[in-house]
């Protein structure tokens, strides 16, 4: 009996004691930052992951990754309100809830902690600058350059969207109709579709305009699941005959998915952000900017450690460029 | 002194409280050498902020454990109340109003648990499964899955986000009050024995003449207004509400009322444990973002904090089989 006692006892002290054990922190720099991504899962973000801590060997700072296992946003605001009291020279961090975040960024910067933002912003926040592969409303603008420049300048273009209401969506429309009105006047949008973020729906929306429109010469795919469920609708409609062509295609997209379109020719190229470059790119502002250097609207940089990436500053945001992908290079990305 | 160790080890529930804040001593000591910030008192409003929700969710939850019953459906009752009292906000009902609104339709989902559970005699998990699955779907339909955000009058965010004497939360004072209203139920009422007796054996309780379906029907409309409660709270801190918000918090809750010594048989435990079970997760889980130790490892070392509460239990019963 007595044994018991003393077991339970011991045990209890002993993981007490274990947890302590396998976190010796480690002191490879005096600054200190905190990247955290909306999550420590999925391949996309585990590629982020690497990319900071590259920067961070490569620059001689402490990169501490701390987000949840899913992209829960009270566990993330939990773990910001945790990094805050770890008191790290800098915050990078991708928001699950750009208006949950804003508080808690918020008082970050107020305790004099730099904080920056990747691939999801939260405008409103104090954070000094949200970093990412391009402008939305430029993404829109260059899509339509590549229509005219690869199929015509007159042609007929279809436009697929994710999230109706989602910021990023919007912008990047009135890119390609700013675009469209200024420079390509001929140019003109015969259908503009919403998947509300869904692949099978995306399809469906892309079978009904090819129906629709058989004329249509390009597709425009303006969030991650449309470039590949317009590659999916437009192999098929010319299998069967719908169409006699095949339809340019373009926008941003992801390797994985996007790979058997341009494997087989659907697709020529489409766009992505480099998930490694965009987590490295933040990681080097932050350690420029705890050094003293300030940027303003309009400037460049070379991101030292990245081949050939170079950033702009523009506004309060800093763009490192997307990532064309074409039968090329295709093989090299994967996520 | 040696009598009185023994004395103490062989009560189960000082034995729970003298493990539990061994192992939240060691925890402070341990991490603090990691980590200065770790046992300051920023840490501590930075740790009791975040758990008085789960800390007000897991006092009723103790409640309706004790009788050996369970429900599984708080975390979504707790999301629905949120949203409820946001959208009626959004269309310009008067804060108070909309708080009362919200706890009277957590507290009539609680009743209906209860109603199906003590009346209709069916089982509680099954019930309260469905229950948090309708309830979590309907958090959906709110916004289309997306988050409710943005407020006529937001003075109430205030409440979530403000502290006593800049140390202590005022929604960590609720969880103390709710605690002390419940703990001082337990032991200096009638209600406390009838609640111990129903779990410790129910059909005698019940020849014994204690209204047990009346019992545990009343516990789980509890549990639901305090869920509803647990709403508002962190709808005032988030200041706004997700879809899955309070996902898996009723395992949370459960984990606590267990490492706190609550029995999942009933009638074993107190309140006083549960509330240290709070502590030393919410100690746990912030001492393991501090010095950073990876979310997946997280998962694996509060499994193992479980385990040693199903041990520390096991043990106890041993003991009585034998003694």
């Amino acid at each position: 009996m007595k044994i018991r006692k003393i077991a339970s006892i011991a045990l209890a002290g002993l993981m007490a004691a274990g947890m302590c054990l396998p976190v010796s922190a480690e002191e490879s720099g005096d600054k200190t930052i905190y990247f955290m991504p909306k999550e420590v899962a999925g391949a996309w973000n585990v590629y982020s992951c690497t990319g900071a801590e590259d920067a961070g060997k490569d620059l001689g700072i402490e990169v501490i990754i701390s987000g949840p296992a899913n992209a829960d946003p009270t566990e993330q605001i939990n773990m910001l309100e945790d990094a805050i009291v770890a008191q790290p020279d800098a915050i990078i961090i991708a928001t699950n809830d750009a208006a949950g975040c804003k508080a808690s960024i918020d008082k970050a910067v107020e305790q004099g902690i730099l904080v920056l933002t990747y691939d999801s912003d939260s405008a409103e926040s104090a954070r000094s600058f949200y970093v990412n592969s391009a402008s939305d409303y430029e993404c829109g603008r260059m899509f339509v350059q590549d229509v005219a420049k690869d199929v015509a300048e007159d042609a007929k273009i279809a436009v697929m969207g994710g999230g109706i209401s989602a910021g990023n969506q919007q912008d990047r429309l009135a890119g390609i109709e700013d675009e469209i009105a200024e420079n390509y006047p001929d140019m003109e949008i015969v259908a503009t579709t919403w998947s509300d973020d869904d692949t099978e729906v995306a399809k469906q929306n892309a079978e009904n305009l090819l129906l629709a429109n058989p004329d249509v010469q390009a597709i425009i795919g303006i969030s991650g699941y449309e470039p590949h469920s317009a590659a999916a609708a437009v192999k098929e409609a010319v299998e069967q005959g719908t169409i006699e062509e095949s339809v340019y295609i373009t926008g941003l997209t992801l390797p994985d998915v996007i790979r058997p379109y341009i494997e087989d020719g659907t697709v020529k190229s489409a766009y992505v952000t480099e998930p490694a470059y965009l987590a490295y790119t933040a990681v080097y502002a932050a350690n420029e900017m705890l050094n003293g250097t300030e940027y303003a609207d309009g400037d460049t940089f070379a991101v030292e450690g990245l081949e050939n990436v170079e950033a702009t500053v523009t506004g309060e945001n800093i763009y490192f460029g997307l990532i064309a992908l074409d039968s090329s290079n295709i093989d090299n990305y994967s996520w | 002194m040696k009598i009185q160790l023994k004395k103490i080890l062989s009560n189960y529930n000082l034995r729970r409280y003298v493990i539990l804040i061994g192992i939240l001593i060691l925890m402070l000591i341990g991490f603090s050498t990691q980590s200065a910030v770790y046992a300051s008192m920023a840490n501590f409003t930075n740790i009791t902020s975040k758990f008085a929700e789960i800390g007000l969710i897991a006092a009723s939850m103790s409640l309706v454990m004790l009788t050996g019953d369970i429900d599984l459906s708080v975390g979504s009752v707790m999301c629905f109340s949120a949203f409820t009292a946001g959208a009626l906000m959004q269309n310009s009902v008067p804060i108070p109003a909309a708080v009362i609104l919200a706890l009277a339709v957590a507290t009539l989902i609680g009743l209906m648990n209860g109603f199906m559970i003590a009346v209709l005699n069916m089982q509680p998990v099954i019930v309260t499964l469905g229950t948090m699955t309708a309830f979590r779907g309907l958090c959906y339909v709110f916004r289309k899955g997306g988050p409710m955000r943005g407020f006529p009058d937001e003075s109430f965010f205030w409440f979530g986000n403000s502290t006593l004497f800049g140390v202590i939360p005022y929604s960590f004072i609720l969880v103390i009050v709710v605690f002390a209203i419940f703990a001082f139920g337990m032991k200096y009422t009638r209600f406390g024995l009838d609640i111990r007796a129903i779990g410790n054996n129910a059909s005698a309780a019940e020849f014994s003449g204690i209204k047990v379906k009346k019992y545990r029907m009343g516990l789980f409309t509890l549990n639901g207004f305090i869920s509803g409660l647990a709403g508002i709270v962190i709808l005032s801190r988030m200041q706004g509400i997700e879809a899955a918000l309070g996902d898996g918090y009723e395992f949370d809750a459960i984990t606590m009322c267990l490492l706190g010594g609550i029995s999942i048989n009933g009638g074993k435990g107190t309140l006083f444990g549960t509330f240290i079970g709070i502590l030393v997760i919410g100690y746990l889980k912030s001492g393991m973002n501090i010095v950073h130790v990876s979310a997946y490892y997280q998962s694996a070392i509060l499994g193992a904090i479980i385990l040693l509460a199903v041990i520390i239990g096991n043990l106890e019963f041993n003991h009585r089989e034998k003694g």
